[in-house]
């Protein structure tokens, strides 16, 4: 039986640099990194822009490391294996090849994975998703082909990203989503309007509040049946309606789990010498004081590097405020800090639709947790600055609503 | 036409002579400025620019262009010829 001093669960940008942290202050203590998916380390956030899809920028330019880098430092990859199960008394972990890993620390860092349509007819040539390499090869594959009919399904970050590329290519664009509006509830119904001006502006047919039935065609996508009967042809389907968090494995570990895995502000899980980084783990935010997942490169970036001192025997806190920006249509949308829609959050609106400058507060006990943005992002710095800094906005409203008000004035206060 | 800008380097004792930004290419996911905050910093349009070309050394200005997941940074030497992305 194999065994690693650091054994990292997932290939990712989390687990990818854990691993590099690791070795760079511990020289000779055995690395091994499980991954599910057959490649190296790429650029995930590379794969919704238009410059990668269409192929403007060099294909190789997805990968974030030589391919000679894990034999050079020293770390061994199981590529395209996936962990089965956890048995903490052991400290052994079990692959789908049967083969069986043990591990004096161990890192899980595997993500999220794709949602699976299970419409009748999604398993056709032609239905796409985005979350791998592979799932990008097969729309660069089709868009090469000349296809020239889509039918998106979902409404958020990649559907926005992707039906931007697709309409810049001239092809005919219909938005499914299940929602009343695009990018519920991430955005507020006033912002999603600015953004769905400027699909329908560009030519994109958007159908609300509805769902497909089947997936028509032979062995080829030929159309979509929609649950009000009605018919779309096409020759392409994205099936973008999200991820799943895989943690059904490690149940029978006895692992904390809270749709996601559960951790402390050290990225600690409830298992000793397990810790857990990146878009799977649900985290103690000691800024935001409560448990938050981030599934954002960044943020992913700095906890593998974090994550990986505590393996070494630190004791560092995960603090950070997260943010990301999704590109389209001449448009940029930022979500900064916690963004989720609950009941117990206020939100204050900011701006104005009929500029396009139109962004919101999210409140939570009168502190401001979050935000989301349309065209202003010239705000960003400073209003992660306020997330940071505990920023009381109860008694600021009026100025948080004023788009002529400046925000860095709540700084020093 | 690409929306690039470049920055001049004149680092004494460094072979890297020009970075430059490709901001069609930038989403702020700003990992170059977690690797270097004295060279790379967001403007108001959320795109990264060099603010000090000279604050780093080559190992760490590497590191930053490395980290970037859209290969928006590109190093050149001092020759003009690229060095990263390559």
């Amino acid at each position: 039986m194999q065994s690693f001093r650091y054994l990292i669960i997932g290939g990712g940008i989390a687990g990818t640099s854990a691993a590099e942290t690791l070795r760079k202050r511990d020289s000779d203590g055995t690395i091994a990194i499980v991954t599910d998916e057959p490649h190296r380390l790429y650029s995930r956030v590379l794969l919704s822009k238009p410059a990668f899809l269409t192929g403007t920028q060099p294909f190789d330019s997805v990968w974030m490391k030589p391919k000679d880098w894990y034999e050079t430092n020293r770390i061994e990859l199981f590529s395209g294996r996936a962990a089965t199960s956890l048995n903490p008394v052991t400290k052994s972990l079990s692959l789908d090849d049967g083969k069986t890993l043990q591990y004096e620390k161990l890192l899980i860092a595997t993500g999220t994975h794709t949602r699976e349509w299970n419409v009748p007819g999604a398993e056709k040539s032609g239905v796409h998703y985005l979350r791998t390499l592979d799932h990008a090869k097969a729309i660069i594959d089709d868009l090469q082909k000349g296809k020239k009919r889509a039918v998106m399904i979902g409404s958020a970050c990649v559907t926005y990203e992707v039906a931007d590329i697709l309409r810049s290519r001239g092809i005919e664009v219909t938005e499914v989503m299940r929602e009343n509006y695009f990018w519920e509830p991430a955005l507020s119904k006033e912002e999603a309007g600015v953004v769905e001006g400027r699909l329908v502006e560009h030519g994109v047919t958007i159908i609300r509040n509805m769902e497909v039935r089947e997936v028509l065609g032979d062995r080829d996508v030929a159309g979509v049946l929609l649950k009000n009967g009605k018919r779309i042809d096409c020759d392409m389907v994205f099936a973008f309606i999200g991820v799943v968090v895989p943690t059904d494995w490690l149940i029978s570990s006895g692992m904390k789990l809270e749709r996601g895995v559960l951790t402390n502000e050290y990225l600690e899980t409830s298992i000793p010498d397990v810790w857990a980084a990146g878009d799977i783990a649900r985290y103690k935010d000691v800024i935001l004081d409560d448990n938050v997942m981030m599934g954002n490169w960044m943020s992913a970036l700095k906890q593998g590097e974090m994550v990986a001192e505590n393996m070494l025997g630190d004791k560092k806190r995960f603090e950070l405020v997260s943010f990301h920006s999704s590109h389209g249509f001449d448009d940029m949308i930022s979500f900064a800090g916690d963004g989720r829609a609950k009941d117990d959050r206020e939100y204050i609106l900011r701006g104005n639709a009929a500029d396009r400058k139109l962004g919101r507060f999210i409140l939570r006990g009168g502190r401001i947790v979050g935000a989301t943005m349309v065209n202003r992002t010239q705000e960003l710095a400073t209003i992660v600055k306020l997330i940071m800094g505990h920023v009381d906005g109860s008694n600021k409203k009026t100025e948080l609503a004023d788009p002529n008000f400046d925000l860095k004035k709540l700084l020093s206060v | 036409m690409a929306n690039i800008r470049e920055y001049p380097r004149n680092k004494e004792g460094s072979n890297i002579g020009k970075i430059v930004v490709d901001r069609d290419l930038c989403i702020a996911a700003v990992s170059c400025i977690a690797v270097s905050e004295a060279t790379f910093q967001l403007d108001d349009e959320s795109k990264v620019v060099a603010i000090g070309p000279n604050a780093a050394d080559d190992t760490t200005l590497m590191a930053a262009a490395e980290s970037c997941p859209t290969k928006a940074i590109l190093l050149f030497d001092k020759t003009g010829k690229q060095v990263f992305p390559i």
